[in-house]
């Protein structure tokens, strides 16, 4: 328990917590005090000194608030005369070489400045009036930067490095005095995040005017969740003639604190792309053709029929973007009306690890972790990838986490990324490698640790596990990993004295394959500390998509059903169905928000796999590569148009509240669904029944969580021979910017994203005798590809780095295949 | 009074450490390692030794605020960033006797425990920094320092860190910031840095004078150091003396002369055919002294009675061909560019002075400008600001326009209205996009 200090405010006593701030204190109690340079998310900076206080036990010294601590016996003044004085003597300084052009600044209205002048009762006659004319400073292709308007809080800057990891911005002197600036006035080259406009307390920090509308307006209504990705971010759309035109979103907003990344910020964009699918399309003669509802719906409705007619199997692939609501019911649909067991989330790493990884150890199909035991981590291990990719917020969040200095953070994995400049330890794992690395470090926990093993005894399937782990010896280890014996002993002794440890399995991005076996040692090894379900502890498998838990929670996967029973006659594996399918078993194959042909890796499916199946539909925003061998084209709803819920990462359930309006001809998944099963004579539950299914799963997840079902050790497989690597590791890397689906369907993305281009360390570009900016000639066994060259001292030597794009054609077939680590030839092309 | 501090200068060789050793040096620190460090501190606090840097606190009160019982690492840092106006004392100690500052440093690293002390050199010293490297390793050769410090088991290593040139890294709490490697911003006090100092540790900062008056003290006493000079002003000073004197230089005196013993005797006085005007006790930082208070003595107490400060001991002598008003807008441009630009009072109020203190000189000064020059004085001092510098500018500012308001009466009865500025016009450009209505 903290201890309490008494303090004095006013003539009232205060009960406040030994070490929080003086300001933090006021706040809390609801005693206004104003502030331009304070954000909690930050530490404190003191530079504005609008939170002066007096301090009446020191004869009325003005103190700062944000950078006091509290004191037994403090007694402050936050109303009298004297503080009002010395917070207007600092906004009359502050104005003194402010541009004064409120009536035409953007920020007009919701500027903390203006709004402190009128409260605080600064008269225009003590405002010096220099003439101050419109300056520039940051350049950037989303910012305006007016260093006349700012008033040098360095919100923006400490935002960046302390929040983002991404510290672009910086001060600068320039001209006599200093300016917020970029390290030598370059552009602005950063994760395009908007923290730094959002943060901006005047006007000195927009956004440029397509995107900060005019006049800029908080947007009304119910916040709602991001569908993006799985952090589960709230954010407001600001909605104006029935369009999105910004969004939006506050500090007391969790998880994510009003923080947000560039695609929840800027991908609003798409709903209004003209690219977007407005009408169902079906062929005729070989073409697409637009057509009515009506007549498509119809040509499915009889596309199931001929396939069940026929005998051949019914397959249908969701896409984890689907809100809970609607992934029950398609789910519904398969097994009920068409009497298929052939669902799923398609190929979601994520599910692997959750389904095949998690499942068989701890019980549930889901993490044990969530972001608040992310955060209250004394440890965090960080395996396979680089989460600030694909989940920036949990990287703010370990961020946040090593600058309290209440934690620390380890990565394993062989790829490069962003995060690994922070972490306390880095290891490079050899591709494949961190399975191996997890059951040396269980192995010497073992056989070091006495208590633990006798601890861990009683746990089932102890023996088996424990006679398969000791074969990890350090030379297999050594050979599997390429890593020194001694520094997995360092890394097993620093597991072992972490009281609260998390384990994070990002899922679906760099090399993936092994997502399922790394996740089944990251919970062995969790069982052994005894750190797998505790506060502070667990495992966190971050997947794909925004609902990939909520997906699998509700039964959307061929061995689950809703509430995370099995199903007794599973369904076939995504990769297993296009095989079936390019064999002529499938005759009727629904892909719901997914494009085998733009996205899945090559050697999944042959493009016969859609070809010899009977009959595809294609449910989606946007005409995708796979809309090319669909019989029928049905467009949905997305984004902010959508209501329901997702379960976030973190096992989070979190409404989606649409804003706007789907465009006309434009129908919601779940409607899709519901018309179809209507028109095959078996309608589906109404949603007051699919709400009440879902309650159930629910609240079974929520006494599962009291109650959680015992671990089970699963042994480990033997080890395999120790790999020889020759070649160059490709790693198609997702991008933050955008996942490259619906994302890249925004003009501002895509105007920000990089270009395509094969990202190498200088050494092997000198090796290979390629030149930067020229073009490299790329092969591997599923396909070849010509890209631009580019020097990227992040990454590895005998490494290279592609960002997912959308418009890089034949990049699926560098996309890496099952247990497979991705090898490439590169040679030098003319 | 025979030199302590400025003993080697004029001695040939004197930075070499056997010219050093021969002269009896180290013999302060052979003493200070057979005594507790406790009875070090002793020895300084009966010294009555007060730190030299500017603010006059008693050096063996401010070690004895670094807690004993801390565990893990604590930290000496050396001051060396002498970039104040007016003040040139402490690279004369190390251009001539370098072994004394580190024989200093030693014994003060030894009373407070730490094995680790840094000098803080400015950007621009190479060439007394190279002098301290040299110096640096002479004594590890002699095991002088390194791990058994004249035999002894205690461990001391020193290091030189050059700083890039910023006036405010001079201040203790920047100055730690950039040793740090960030960028030089003051840290507010509370926490002190005898508490909270250098990464995180226990940390005394000391000006290089102060160090080199260590040594002495404890070969010779607290006794003998605390004779020179009278109670709580003790021991000998180096003055800086610069302006329109006929001999300037730095002039090692015992505490508590007058300005006129430093200035006519010394000095030789002010240059012929003029008069004393007025003349900056302590470094550009305190506030102006008249010509009627050159029997102040120059020393901290006497100084504070008389409404200034001793400061640096850079006595800054402006004679009678000076206008202040220019002196003043002089000092303005120094704040205004070496502002750090952390906190509201200092950077805009520092800036604001400029631009009006040159408006003055330019011709076009308003009646009301004095009065608002210490308004602005007002809101950066007092406290208001993180840390001194604020002060530092307001106090000089403040008092030039007090104690001259009719040089600013002169200039500013004799400007001329500026004509009104017409307001920019901006192109038409078009409608902005997203202003289309929709």
């Amino acid at each position: 328990m903290p201890k309490v200090v008494s303090v004095t405010v006013d003539g009232r006593i205060l009960a406040a917590r030994a070490g929080e701030s003086v300001l933090e204190l006021l706040r809390r109690s609801g005693i206004w005090i104003p502030t331009l340079c304070f954000d909690p998310r930050v530490s404190a900076y003191g530079g504005c000194r609008l939170c002066l206080v007096s301090r009446r036990d020191r004869a009325g010294e003005l103190v700062p608030a944000c950078e006091t601590p509290v004191v037994e016996g403090m007694v402050l003044e936050t109303d009298s005369p004297a503080v009002h004085r010395a917070r207007r003597r600092q906004l009359v300084l502050l104005l003194g070489e402010h541009r004064l052009d409120c009536p035409v600044c953007p920020t007009s209205g919701r500027c903390t400045l203006e709004l402190l002048l009128h409260r605080l009762g600064i008269a225009g006659d003590d405002v010096r009036r220099w003439e101050v004319t419109a300056t520039s400073g940051v350049q950037s292709p989303l910012i305006v930067h007016h260093p006349e308007r700012c008033v040098l809080c360095t919100l923006c800057i400490r935002l960046c490095h302390e929040v983002q990891g991404v510290s672009a911005l910086g001060l600068e002197r320039v001209d006599g005095g200093i300016q917020v600036a970029t390290f030598a006035s370059r552009t602005l080259d950063c994760e395009y995040c908007g923290q730094c406009v959002a943060a901006c307390p005047t006007g000195a920090l927009q956004l440029r005017p397509p995107l900060d509308p005019v006049p800029r307006r908080v947007g009304t209504g119910l916040p709602t969740t991001c569908s993006l990705c799985p952090c589960g971010c709230q954010l407001l759309p600001a909605v104006r003639d029935g369009r999105v035109v910004a969004v939006e979103s506050q500090l007391s907003w969790l998880p994510n604190r009003g923080q947000l990344c560039a695609k929840g910020r800027f991908a609003h964009d798409v709903l209004v792309s003209p690219e977007r699918l407005t009408s169902p399309l079906v062929r005729l003669e070989g073409r697409l053709v637009p057509t009515s509802w009506e007549r498509a719906l119809q040509a499915v409705v009889e596309g199931v029929r001929q396939a069940q007619a026929q005998g051949r199997a019914l397959v249908a692939f969701g896409t984890p973007r689907l809100t809970c609501e609607d992934a029950f019911l398609l789910q519904h649909f398969m097994r009920g009306t068409v009497g298929s067991p052939h669902v799923g989330v398609g190929l979601a790493a994520g599910a692997r690890a959750l389904v095949e990884g998690v499942r068989p150890v701890l019980g549930t199909a889901r993490s044990t972790a969530d972001f608040t035991d992310l955060a209250a981590a004394d440890l965090v291990l960080i395996l396979r990838a680089d989460p600030s990719r694909t989940h920036p917020l949990v990287k703010s969040i370990v961020l946040a986490g090593m600058r309290r200095r209440s934690q620390q953070v380890v990565m394993a994995h062989a790829l490069s990324g962003g995060l690994e400049r922070h972490v306390d330890e880095f290891l490079l794992v050899r591709p494949l490698g961190e399975e191996a690395l997890l059951y040396g470090i269980c192995r010497h926990l073992l056989t070091e640790s006495a208590t633990r093993a006798r601890q861990a005894a009683g746990v089932a399937g102890f023996d088996q596990w424990q006679a398969g782990v000791l074969h990890y010896t350090d030379e297999v280890v050594q050979g599997l990993t390429g890593i020194d014996p001694e520094r997995v002993v360092a890394l097993a002794r620093r597991l072992k004295r972490a009281h609260r440890l998390v384990v994070v399995v990002p899922a679906g991005m760099g090399i993936p394959g092994d997502e399922a076996a790394v996740a089944r040692a990251a919970a062995g090894l969790l069982v052994l500390l005894g750190c797998h379900r505790k506060p502070g502890g667990g495992l966190l498998v971050l997947g794909e998509k925004a609902n990939l838990q909520g997906c699998l929670d509700v039964g959307l996967h061929p061995r689950l059903l809703p509430g995370g029973g099995s199903a007794e006659e599973p369904g076939w594996e995504p990769v297993h169905a296009m095989a079936r399918a390019g064999a002529g078993e499938v005759g009727f194959l629904y892909l719901v928000g997914h494009d085998p042909l733009g996205g899945w890796p090559r050697a999944t499916h042959r493009r016969d796999g859609l070809e010899g199946a009977g009959f595809v539909v294609v449910q989606d925003a946007f005409l995708t590569k796979t809309t090319r061998a669909a019989n029928v084209v049905l467009p949905v709803s997305i984004l902010a148009e959508r209501e329901g819920t997702v379960v976030g990462a973190d096992g989070v359930r979190r409404p989606l509240h649409a804003a706007v309006a789907p465009p006309p001809g434009v129908a919601p998944d779940g409607e899709i669904f519901r018309e179809l099963a209507r028109r095959l004579g078996m309608p589906l539950p109404s949603k007051e029944e699919v709400e009440r299914s879902l309650a159930a799963v629910f609240e079974g997840h929520l006494r599962a969580r009291h109650r959680p079902p015992l671990p089970t050790f699963m042994p480990p497989p033997p080890p395999p021979p120790p790999r020889t690597w020759r070649g160059t590791l490709l790693d198609v890397s997702p991008q933050l910017l955008h996942s490259g689906s619906v994302t890249r369907y925004s003009a501002v993305l895509r105007e920000l994203a990089p270009i395509v281009a094969v990202r190498m360390a200088p050494e092997d570009v000198a090796a290979f005798g390629l030149t930067p900016g020229g073009r490299a000639h790329l092969t591997t066994g599923t396909g070849e590809e010509m890209m631009m060259v580019r020097v990227d001292r992040t990454v590895r030597p005998s490494s290279a780095v592609v960002l997912w794009q959308s418009n890089a054609e034949g990049l699926g077939a560098f996309l890496a295949v099952d247990g497979e680590a991705r090898l490439v030839d590169v040679r030098r092309s003319r | 009074m025979e030199p302590v501090l400025l003993r080697a200068r004029g001695v040939p060789n004197s930075r070499h450490i056997d010219t050093y050793l021969a002269a009896g040096g180290y013999e302060g620190l052979k003493k200070a390692l057979t005594m507790d460090p406790e009875a070090v501190t002793k020895e300084v606090l009966d010294s009555e030794l007060r730190g030299r840097g500017g603010a006059g606190f008693p050096t063996g009160r401010k070690w004895t605020f670094v807690p004993k019982e801390h565990p893990g690492p604590k930290y000496l840092i050396c001051n060396a960033d002498e970039s104040e106006p007016g003040t040139f004392k402490d690279r004369e100690i190390i251009e001539y006797d370098p072994h004394l500052l580190i024989e200093g440093i030693a014994i003060a690293s030894y009373a407070i425990r730490a094995n680790t002390a840094y000098i803080y050199i400015r950007g621009e010293f190479v060439r007394w920094a190279r002098i301290l490297e040299t110096a640096i390793a002479e004594a590890r050769q002699r095991d002088i320092l390194g791990a058994s410090v004249m035999g002894s088991n205690y461990r001391l290593d020193v290091w030189v860190h050059r700083g890039a040139g910023a006036y405010i890294c001079g201040e203790e709490t920047s100055l730690i910031e950039s040793l740090e490697g960030k960028r030089g911003f003051p840290r507010l006090k509370p926490p002190f840095p005898a508490v909270v100092g250098v990464f995180g540790k226990p940390t005394v900062v000391n000006n290089v004078e102060t160090l080199a008056c260590v040594p002495s003290i404890l070969t010779r006493g607290a006794a003998w150091f605390a004779s020179i000079g009278r109670p709580r002003n003790t021991g000998p000073k180096l003055y800086c003396v610069s302006g329109h004197v006929r001999r300037p230089g730095v002039y090692e005196l015992p505490m508590g002369v007058t300005f006129r013993e430093i200035i006519e005797e010394h000095c030789g006085g002010i240059r012929d055919g003029h008069t004393l005007k007025a003349f900056f006790p302590g470094g550009s930082s305190a506030p102006v002294m008249t010509p009627d208070q050159i029997d102040v003595k120059a020393d901290f107490d006497a100084c504070a009675e008389a409404g200034s400060m001793l400061g640096s001991g850079g006595v800054i002598v402006l004679d009678d061909s000076v206008d202040m008003v220019e002196a003043a807008a002089n000092l303005a441009h120094f704040y205004a560019h070496e502002s750090c630009g952390q906190c509201t009072p200092c950077r805009e109020g520092s800036d604001w002075a400029m631009d009006i203190l040159d408006r003055i000189l330019e011709g076009h000064g308003r009646p009301e400008d004095p009065a608002t020059l210490l308004r602005i004085c007002q809101y950066a001092s007092q406290g208001m600001t993180i840390c001194p510098l604020g002060d530092a500018f307001a106090l000089p500012i403040s008092s030039i326009v007090k104690k001259f308001p009719y040089e600013f009466e002169r200039h500013i009865a004799a400007a001329t209205p500026r004509p009104p500025k017409k307001l920019p016009v901006l192109p038409w450009a078009g409608p902005r996009p997203g202003f289309d209505g929709q």
